[in-house]
């Protein structure tokens, strides 16, 4: 299965990341040997069935509803860059009319 | 002064009940050795020796007054960076979360904290894990301390990297497909990957969530017992865990006999081309278990290459959503070059994460697209529950699984880290017990000619660490023996 620099570049835009077009290039072809080498499909087996898939069979476990520690919020958030007034600022995400 | 470079977590316990040397001393004479000897190796990241030589001083004074003391009061331990430690910058080396410093414990350092261990440092990884020699770090790459020219491995390179070089006597590491126990093997020391469940995940920094585990590494496997007894059970923040109400401490259940122990060794792990050198030293382990009354048959266990497949795209897909949440809004990062959110997001993400890191992204994204998701991810699922099966029906005629850790010997720095695919096949005999979710011990049982160290594999059911840590105990008494001849 031979990968596109096209693809490579749809790829990208989903996963939010973005190459320069020397970097594609390169990438392209790395990324290309290592999609043929686990494509799936080169396995032998071929009795592949959906309904096989047993994802989780155990029954969910669920806890108690408590506050275990009081949140706070400076503490928190003492990571976060851009703050103001308890709020994060990012750049508009609607655009003007 | 004393060497403590080659002593264990059992001979410190001893040592300081004895009052040969207080904990402040062995704490004080560790971070020398880091200033003379971690600027060559690069084990770690983050020194916190302040609040190490305080709590080294107060762990002392409870000894003085006879007071109750924690399962490993004074052993100094070092923790893999992408484990959250509170106020304690935690970087899963990597640009991403240079200035990130967590405002909480993950679970297992609360616990291995209440046992009172002392902190002495954050440890070198490949980036968010992703890697088998820690040379994709976005800070150092850490060297072995068996030979400088020569990869640590990885992920867990920097943990291994330093207990091997005496610069802790225990270190966490996480493992996804092989990072403890790679690392440990090319290092010389027991790495062990708990059962999926068995230790709790809380302030782990998520690559693949249904394949991470933490564990213990340590210079033998007495101390792996007893520090998996510190960090194992149930934990209410991480919904994965279960009590495993078992009657023995893993400690006290490693003495005893392995004769009952029927083990079985894939002859697809040994395959022609295999390392002569690692074959015949795991071939000779096999002997010295046979001769302690171990019974060991060849079986066919036809997964190898499978399992490198379904790893690769599980755990990249898995990663890819994980690492979503890096987005240079909340915590992180944050580019300075963007004119809207979706230039935030993509040069955030762009100037912050390195290239094995992007890598790993674009192949889940790639596995995830609604074009391959059923060719790829449904078919790697499907891959997995196989793969599970098939070592059910091992399990049900044998007791444990006995492999070399790595089809190859430490490479040298640089050797393939332009070859991301041939990297990847140095996880080719560890990612089958992460995709089953089973317990792994990785020890060392010899030497290369060039002195290299080589590593053996112990996998078993679930929950079955007891087994595998009481016949590991029982190999490593027998290698001693044979080395003392």
């Amino acid at each position: 299965m031979k990968i596109s620099e096209e693809e490579v570049k749809h790829i990208a835009q989903l996963a939010k990341l973005s190459f320069t077009e020397k970097e594609i290039i390169e990438f392209t072809k790395k990324f290309g040997h290592i999609v043929q080498f686990f494509n799936p499909a080169n396995e032998s087996e071929t009795e592949y069935e959906l309904m096989d898939i047993e994802m989780v069979k155990e029954k969910n476990e669920y806890r108690k509803d408590i506050v275990l520690s009081e949140n706070n919020q400076e503490k928190l958030f003492r990571n976060t860059k851009n703050m103001e007034n308890g709020l994060i600022k990012i750049p508009k995400i609607i655009e003007d009319e | 002064m004393m060497n403590f470079d080659e002593l264990t977590i059992n001979d410190i316990k001893r040592d300081l009940l004895t009052k040969k040397y207080s904990v402040e001393q062995l704490v004080k004479n560790i971070f020398l050795r880091i200033y003379e000897i971690d600027n060559e190796i690069g084990a770690y990241l983050t020194l916190c020796e302040k609040s190490a030589i305080k709590q080294a001083k107060e762990i002392d004074k409870k000894y003085r007054n006879g007071e109750k003391l924690g399962q490993l009061a004074g052993i100094p331990i070092a923790i893999k960076d992408n484990i959250c430690t509170e106020n304690l910058k935690t970087t899963c080396g990597s640009k991403m979360l240079e200035d990130f410093i967590p405002p909480y414990d993950a679970t297992v350092v609360k616990k291995l904290k209440e046992a009172e261990a002392i902190i002495i440092g954050k440890t070198n990884l490949d980036e968010f894990a992703m890697g088998s020699s820690t040379e994709n770090s976005a800070y150092k790459v850490t060297k072995n301390p068996r030979d400088y020219t020569r990869i640590p491995g990885g992920s867990s390179g920097g943990s291994a990297a330093s207990v091997a070089s005496g610069l802790s006597f225990m270190s966490l590491g996480s493992d996804t497909g092989g990072s403890i126990r790679q690392p440990a093997s090319f290092c010389g020391v027991v790495g062990l990957k708990p059962t999926y469940g068995l230790v709790s995940r809380y302030g782990l920094v998520a690559f693949a969530s249904s394949l991470d585990q933490i564990g213990p590494i340590t210079k033998n496997v007495r101390d792996c017992a007893l520090t998996l007894d510190v960090m194992a059970g149930k934990d209410i923040l991480d919904p994965t865990t279960v009590e495993t109400n078992k009657e023995k401490s893993y400690l006290d259940s490693i003495k005893e006999e392995i004769k009952d122990i029927k083990i079985a060794m894939p002859k697809e792990f040994f395959p022609k081309k295999l390392d002569i050198q690692i074959k015949n030293k795991v071939k000779d382990s096999i002997k010295l278990l046979k001769s302690t009354g171990a019974t060991i048959e060849e079986i066919s266990l036809p997964i190898t290459r499978q399992s490198l497949s379904a790893y690769y795209i599980i755990s990249s897909a898995e990663a890819s959503s994980n690492l979503a949440r890096f987005d240079g809004i909340r915590y992180g990062y944050r580019s300075e070059n963007y004119k809207n959110i979706n230039e935030l997001m993509v040069n955030t993400r762009n100037e912050a994460f390195g290239k094995e890191v992007k890598r790993r992204i674009m192949l889940g994204t790639y596995a995830l697209t609604s074009k391959h998701y059923n060719s790829w991810y449904n078919k790697a699922q499907h891959l997995r529950n196989k793969i599970k099966k098939q070592f059910e029906c091992v399990f049900q005629n044998y007791d444990l699984i006995i492999s070399p850790t790595s089809p190859i010997l430490p490479f040298s720095i640089g050797e393939k880290i332009f070859d991301p695919l041939d990297m990847y096949l140095s996880d080719l005999y560890t990612v089958s017990a992460n995709l089953a979710g089973l317990p792994a011990l990785s020890m060392p049982c010899g030497f290369s000619n060039s002195n290299l160290p080589i590593g053996i594999q112990i996998i078993g059911p679930r929950f079955s660490e007891s087994k595998i840590l009481r016949t590991a105990y029982a190999l490593e008494q027998e290698l001693a023996i044979k080395q003392s001849r």
